[in-house]
């Protein structure tokens, strides 16, 4: 394989795994206000994605993969709210570990990697094309 | 690799250009070289990129069915885009070179 289209081939699965990740904010976006159902139970928990690098044997190079989503294990907030069905005894309700604020830059800091990849695609293939323009 | 094969291609139109001149009994007839022609090279390299056409249109399908990752779609019709042009463009070369030779003055 030329290494133009190896380039830009390594750069998909850059685009793949912020994909993932944008996914995964998606999800904690979307369960902000997730709660439990039974009194004293755990809301939804905060997910988090980590990445690893893979060497491609086709290709002879490494590439990037999600290894795999793991939960954020930090504390839950509590609200005060005795007539909500998951109030624990004290009349407390455990809310998600999720902060909208964080989220939202975890969204900007996957759209400028995703960006960032998808110019190295722009890029390679604005290259093969000028270099096969050396024909013409 | 491709370069070398591209000049024998040319090389063999040469020779064929000068076997079809049989009357001028000045110029040497040299025998076709053996190896790859030029049509075996558009032939193969052809056949590749029909091959990588038929696989971005398997991946678009995909795609569309919602099957496929998007990036990989993306990737494929790219690739196909890429051998096509690669192919048009050594055959535009070659071919513009093999009219060269058939203006040539005698």
């Amino acid at each position: 394989m030329d290494d133009l289209s190896k380039a830009s081939h390594i750069a998909s699965f850059g685009m793949k795994a912020q994909a993932k990740r944008l996914r995964v904010v998606a999800e904690n976006m979307a369960n902000v206000e997730s709660l439990a159902t039974t009194p004293g139970g755990e809301p939804y928990r905060r997910k988090l994605v980590t990445f690893k690098s893979e060497l491609e044997r086709g290709m002879d190079a490494e590439v990037v993969r999600v290894r795999r989503t793991v939960r954020d294990m930090s504390d839950f907030e509590r609200d005060y709210n005795p007539s909500h069905p998951a109030a624990d005894a004290a009349g407390y309700v455990l809310k998600p570990n999720v902060n909208p604020l964080i989220e939202a830059m975890d969204l900007r800091e996957a759209q400028r990697s995703y960006e960032a990849n998808m110019h190295v695609v722009t890029i390679s293939r604005e290259m093969v094309g000028k270099t096969l323009e050396l024909l013409r | 690799m491709a370069i070398s094969s591209i000049n024998s291609a040319i090389s063999a139109y040469q020779s064929a250009a000068r076997s079809a001149l049989q009357d001028a009994p000045s110029i040497s007839k040299a025998a076709p070289p053996e190896g790859e022609s030029f049509a075996g090279l558009v032939r193969g390299s052809l056949e590749k990129a029909v091959e990588l056409g038929h696989k971005s249109e398997e991946m678009g399908l995909k795609g569309v069915a919602g099957e496929a990752d998007l990036r990989d779609v993306v990737m494929a019709v790219n690739n196909a885009e890429n051998a096509l042009n690669t192919v048009v463009a050594v055959r535009d070369r070659v071919v513009s070179a093999y009219q060269e030779i058939l203006r040539m003055p005698i």
